[in-house]
């Protein structure tokens, strides 16, 4: 138990420094990259127009809850038709699992939305724009 | 926290980052007026045939269970759990109906909540890389 906890604090240790030196809050004093070795920057050009972490996934976040809606709308679809498919059919069980089918899809977007209005209700209070980190002023 | 929620819609014409599809030529008649360069389109199209094609597939299929729902009761012959079983079908089928021509509104109302656009997830954008 205690080696568990002491494993997940060492984890979440690690991901906070991961996520300062990704987001440029905490200076990696690196030498230049040698030829023989990867530089976003120079390599990947691609990339390299995210400079962070956070602003790549500012690009992805937008899709990723346009999607939740199209799957929300998929199952919504979806379980109208198995319910019609399961009405009268004798067995309560196909029907319950119709209703479940959109609860459950309502819930699921209900909670992806959630988490991303918290990060927006924590950006608010704090001030720390958590996507953007170097844009963070501090007054 | 009244303003935008997220910037999903803050570049007028987003490009996609994957370079442009093309649509083939024979689902032009599907693209709608205005439809033609925006990023992302051909899968939008696509997956909105497939949807179209489930609810008219839907349609029929509440129509057939209406029909057999009429002769449940016809050959219920008075037995009170055959006649409750075919009023079953009928409710179901309706409730089933009813979601799914609502399923598009409640799209639209949670596209203009969520997104502020009511098209958001009817038609959605893909939202592509800054340049």
């Amino acid at each position: 138990m205690i080696n568990k906890v002491n494993f997940l604090i060492g984890r979440l240790l690690l991901a906070i420094v991961y996520w300062l030196v990704a987001s440029g809050l905490l200076p990696v004093y690196a030498s230049p990259t040698p030829a023989n070795e990867v530089d976003i920057n120079r390599d990947f050009p691609f990339f390299s127009r995210f400079g962070t972490i956070g602003s790549l996934v500012n690009v992805l976040l937008p899709n990723v809850l346009i999607f939740a809606g199209i799957i929300l709308l998929v199952y919504t679809v979806m379980g109208g038709f198995n319910m019609i498919r399961a009405a009268g059919s004798g067995d309560a069980e196909a029907a319950g699992k119709a209703k479940q089918t959109l609860t459950y899809g309502l819930v699921g977007f209900v909670i992806i939305f959630t988490a991303a209005l918290v990060i927006k209700l924590i950006e608010f209070l704090t001030g720390i724009s958590i996507f953007n980190p170097e844009q963070t002023q501090f007054k | 926290m009244t303003g935008v929620l997220f910037p999903v819609y803050a570049a007028p014409t987003p490009s996609p980052f994957y370079g442009n599809v093309d649509l083939p030529d024979y689902l032009d008649r599907f693209v709608t007026a205005g439809g033609e360069n925006v990023a992302g389109g051909a899968l939008v199209v696509i997956f909105n045939i497939f949807l179209r094609l489930t609810l008219v597939i839907a349609g029929f299929f509440a129509i057939w269970k209406f029909i057999e729902a009429g002769y449940s009761f016809m050959n219920a012959g008075g037995q009170p759990e055959k006649i409750t079983e075919a009023r079953d079908k009928i409710t179901f089928t309706i409730f089933g109906l009813l979601i799914m021509a609502s399923a598009l509104v409640l799209a639209g109302i949670i596209g203009l909540i969520f997104y502020q656009d009511a098209t958001a997830i009817i038609s959605p954008k893909i939202i592509g890389a800054p340049q």
